[in-house]
């Protein structure tokens, strides 16, 4: 080839057959249709658990045999307690009798009476394009949060104020990056996405660092706001253990309260604190 | 090929999804064959892009470029590892049994010559080549000065023409003309 015509290579390239036969438009909509069809059943399961759960702890409290006496409540320390099963979400390892979890590392993501009441643990695998990773993406230049060092282990938790799918929903992603510095180059990368990006794909949408330094090693509240809707980012990390939670600001959740509950469990979980 | 569907309900007017999948498609998988040399790779983020237009099909209609919007979804998709993976295992299965013709010699010399580029180099190419993005529409999109989309391309031809000279030769690409393009626009992004 003695001299590359770049743009009659690129025609000749743009010019042949189609390449493929494409899945269809019937594909993607079966495939989104499925995608929303688990997430209803999840939250149609997770509901069915609470109800059934309650129903056993209801008739554990019912007097029998003729006595009057109420079993005595394994904790009457504390604050007025919420019911049991809603204080243990599924994927959480039981403890023992000594308070340390069975096998494992304890689950660190937010657990039931972590969150306001009206939301129910949803389950532990979260899909869609919540994440900030993928808003970030959406800026231009788009900031590629997924170049940061691949997590060696995540954990997810999704809380729903309702049974549909569009009810809102505060979702939960922690990772482990195993080293603090890895881990606050990705909160560094976090934060200097909040103060460049502009956002022109789709609606336009803003950033605005609203709160820090509230919890943990590190912690940042962020809010990505345009077209009337707005969502609340809550980074938090402690050591090598970052989370990030997202919510709707409609649904009105103190984000400072929500971050430093989410820093004790990453404390526990990472034993640092 | 997939069946024709009567327009549903819930379309928006005029702008049915299956329009703009028609639309779309097929030189969304060319940009992502070009950008990714892997033709299963590319219409796996291509079903993916689509596959989370559906549910956002009525806002995503009323913007001013939604094949904007699918453009950088999928190309996002193609860049992130993780996402390449989701994206295999939700479509992967739906490749057609059938296939026709392929990517012919010439388009498979030129998609690997092209993967031997920096990502942003062959970005700009792709965009520019065969998304027919204007070098101020780039700009824009890439969020950096048209004299950088311009230095970008420049570069991007020149390590193309580079490479698929030294492969049609069987020699690895000449790594010289690379090394100085890519300083040369690194010192313009901030």
């Amino acid at each position: 080839m003695p001299e590359v015509d770049i743009h009659e290579l690129f025609e000749r390239f743009k010019s042949g057959g189609p390449l493929t036969i494409p899945a269809g438009p019937d594909a993607a909509r079966r495939t989104s249709e499925r995608r929303r069809r688990i997430r209803l059943s999840a939250a149609a399961a997770a509901a069915v658990v609470v109800t059934v759960a309650a129903s056993v702890v209801a008739y554990d409290l019912v007097p029998r045999g003729g006595t009057t006496e109420v079993t005595s409540s394994p904790t009457p320390t504390g604050p007025p307690p919420t019911p049991t099963v809603t204080d243990t979400p599924t994927s959480s390892p039981s403890p023992t009798s000594d308070g340390q979890p069975t096998e494992g590392p304890a689950a660190p993501t937010l657990q039931q009476s972590d969150v306001p009441e009206r939301y129910r643990y949803e389950g532990d695998s979260i899909r869609g394009d919540w994440i900030v990773e993928f808003a970030a993406s959406l800026c231009a230049p788009p900031h590629n949060l997924a170049t940061v060092p691949t997590p060696t282990t995540q954990w997810e938790a999704a809380f729903r104020n309702g049974l549909t799918a569009e009810a809102p929903a505060i979702y939960q992603r922690v990772v482990d990056y195993v080293g603090a510095d890895t881990a606050r180059d990705y909160v560094d990368a976090v934060r200097r996405m909040a103060q460049e990006c502009v956002q022109v794909i789709g609606e336009p949408k803003t950033w605005m660092v609203m709160h820090q330094a509230f919890a943990g090693d590190e912690a940042i509240v962020l809010r990505w706001s345009g077209s009337g809707r707005s969502t609340i980012y809550v980074v938090v990390r402690v050591a090598g253990l970052v989370t990030q939670i997202a919510y709707p600001e409609s649904d009105l959740i103190d984000p400072i309260r929500i971050g430093q509950r989410a820093a004790d469990r990453l404390c526990t979980a990472a034993a640092t604190c | 090929m997939a069946r024709q569907r009567r327009p549903r309900d819930d379309d928006p007017p005029g702008h049915s999804f299956d329009e703009f999948y028609e639309a779309n498609v097929q030189r969304l998988t060319l940009m992502l064959y070009a950008y990714t040399a892997d033709l299963h790779l590319a219409q796996d983020c291509v079903q993916e892009a689509f596959t989370r237009a559906w549910p956002r099909w009525r806002r995503l209609v009323e913007y001013d470029n939604p094949a904007a919007w699918i453009r950088r979804v999928a190309l996002n998709i193609a860049s992130s590892r993780w996402q390449r993976m989701r994206a295999a295992r939700a479509h992967a299965h739906l490749h057609p049994q059938t296939v026709v013709d392929g990517p012919g010699p010439e388009r498979v010399a030129l998609a690997r010559a092209l993967a031997t580029l920096p990502e942003r180099h062959r970005r700009v190419l792709v965009l520019f080549h065969i998304a027919d993005l204007s070098i101020a529409e780039i700009a824009a999109q890439e969020m950096v000065s048209e004299g950088t989309v311009k230095s970008w391309l420049h570069c991007g031809r020149a390590a193309l023409a580079s490479a698929l000279r030294h492969r049609e030769r069987g020699s690895p690409c000449l790594r010289l003309t690379f090394m100085n393009c890519s300083n040369a626009s690194r010192a313009e992004v901030p």
